[in-house]
């Protein structure tokens, strides 16, 4: 089953897409924080990382610089996830070295959608 | 000139993510009820889905990149029919789940009808906080819609339901109301409104205590003595914590007496005497 890492701090964003990805069929590992979200990627290489930006302490920015910036980890694509939904969000999580971005309300079909292109990317 | 830009996604962020929540259970839900044969639960699914996202192009036509201030009155005004919709169809929805014996809707439609709440408290209390490094940029309160202004009412009870129905009999009445599910997160939410507000102390925290309320509570302690113990233990947090809201709590402890006791479930009338 392929592991996807959401790291997330909001519980009700983490319970519904938790499930909403479980039901297609992944498995989900859950992280709170960006710091937690770097050791569990370290520790349990998932196939791929939804990163909320906004997080406490270690921010989804800094997380994702670390884990680009480690050899074990910088393959991992990483999609940011924002309710900001500002228009520069997307150049910010580009630039922190995330692969794709996508804005909530998780529009479930497009989600999916980038989650299958970067792991066909990654298995080509 | 714009509002100041960190602050408007900040207020972005603060109302699509209640949104958020009401847009993905209702889609989850959606889904689930075909699976477990509850497809009459539909048609009030998809009416919820479609409020919120009707919502959801309110809030972000009227908070735009090149906004010049968040307009609160004109948001208030925009979202009050869809955002009652949601809440009315919600509850519709939550009792024929729960009729249906459906638990797991039931409470997942309790989650929807929190989220709804709080995307309400925000837009009419105007609660939305600025990150902690800012001030005195971009003010976003406004006074409470029911002109009342008695402050803001914390409702502390785990049991979701009974938080949910309280606050929304509360607001009904024109209060500005908060939810908290522990004594903890009262408690950090007091802290938050003390960051936000410290320089004007508009409101007065009024304390709707569920005296049993987990985390802060004894755990031994009968009904009675956990109410006091309760009362107690968040005085103590309150005091060592310092901040000015903390320090209300402490302030308020000699009022958390039995005598003020209030019942379940809640007479609304005791509720008020209660509060002033």
């Amino acid at each position: 089953m392929i592991k996807i890492l959401l790291v997330e701090d909001n519980e009700m964003n983490r319970d519904m897409l938790s499930r909403r990805l479980q039901k297609q069929g992944y498995e989900v590992l859950l992280a709170l924080d960006g710091e937690e979200g770097v050791a569990k990627a370290h520790s349990d290489l998932p196939a791929l990382i939804l990163m909320d930006m906004s997080l406490p302490g270690v921010d989804g920015w800094e997380a994702t610089r670390r884990l680009k910036a480690a050899a074990k980890t910088q393959n991992i694509p990483i999609i940011a996830l924002t309710a900001h939904a500002m228009t520069d969000d997307r150049d910010k999580a580009l630039a922190a070295g995330c692969d794709d971005f996508d804005t909530k309300p998780v529009e479930l079909p497009r989600l999916l959608a980038k989650i299958q292109a970067l792991l066909a990317r990654q298995a080509s | 000139m714009n509002m100041d830009r960190e602050a408007l996604a900040h207020l972005r962020h603060e109302l699509r993510t209640p949104l958020n929540h009401i847009i993905g259970y209702s889609e989850m839900l959606l889904e689930d009820v075909v699976a477990a044969d509850l497809a009459a639960l539909g048609p009030g699914l998809r009416q919820v889905r479609h409020d919120a996202r009707q919502l959801l192009d309110i809030i972000n036509h009227l908070t735009h990149a090149e906004a010049e201030e968040a307009d609160f009155g004109r948001l208030s005004a925009e979202v009050a029919v869809p955002l009652r919709s949601v809440m009315t169809e919600v509850d519709r929805l939550r009792v024929a789940a729960e009729r249906a014996g459906a638990e797991r809707v039931a409470l997942d439609l309790n989650r929807v009808a929190s989220a709804a709440a709080a995307l309400e408290s925000a837009i009419r209390g105007g609660i939305v906080a600025q990150p902690a490094t800012k001030t005195n940029t971009a003010v976003l309160s406004v006074p409470p819609a029911g002109g009342l202004n008695t402050g803001v009412i914390l409702i502390v009870d785990d049991n979701a339901s009974n938080r949910e129905m309280l606050g929304r009999r509360l607001e009904r009445e024109g209060h500005q109301v908060q939810l908290a599910a522990s004594g903890r997160e009262a408690l950090d939410a007091l802290r938050e409104r003390s960051v936000d507000h410290a320089a004007q102390v508009l409101w007065v925290v009024i304390h709707h205590f569920d005296l049993r309320a987990p985390r802060l509570a004894s755990s031994t302690a009968s009904a009675d003595s956990s109410a006091a113990s309760w009362a107690n233990s968040a005085a103590r947090s309150a005091s060592a914590s310092g901040d000015p809201s903390s320090r209300a709590i402490a302030a308020r402890r000699s009022a958390i007496s039995r005598r003020r006791l209030i019942a379940r479930p809640p007479v609304l009338a005791q509720s008020r005497r209660g509060c002033h």
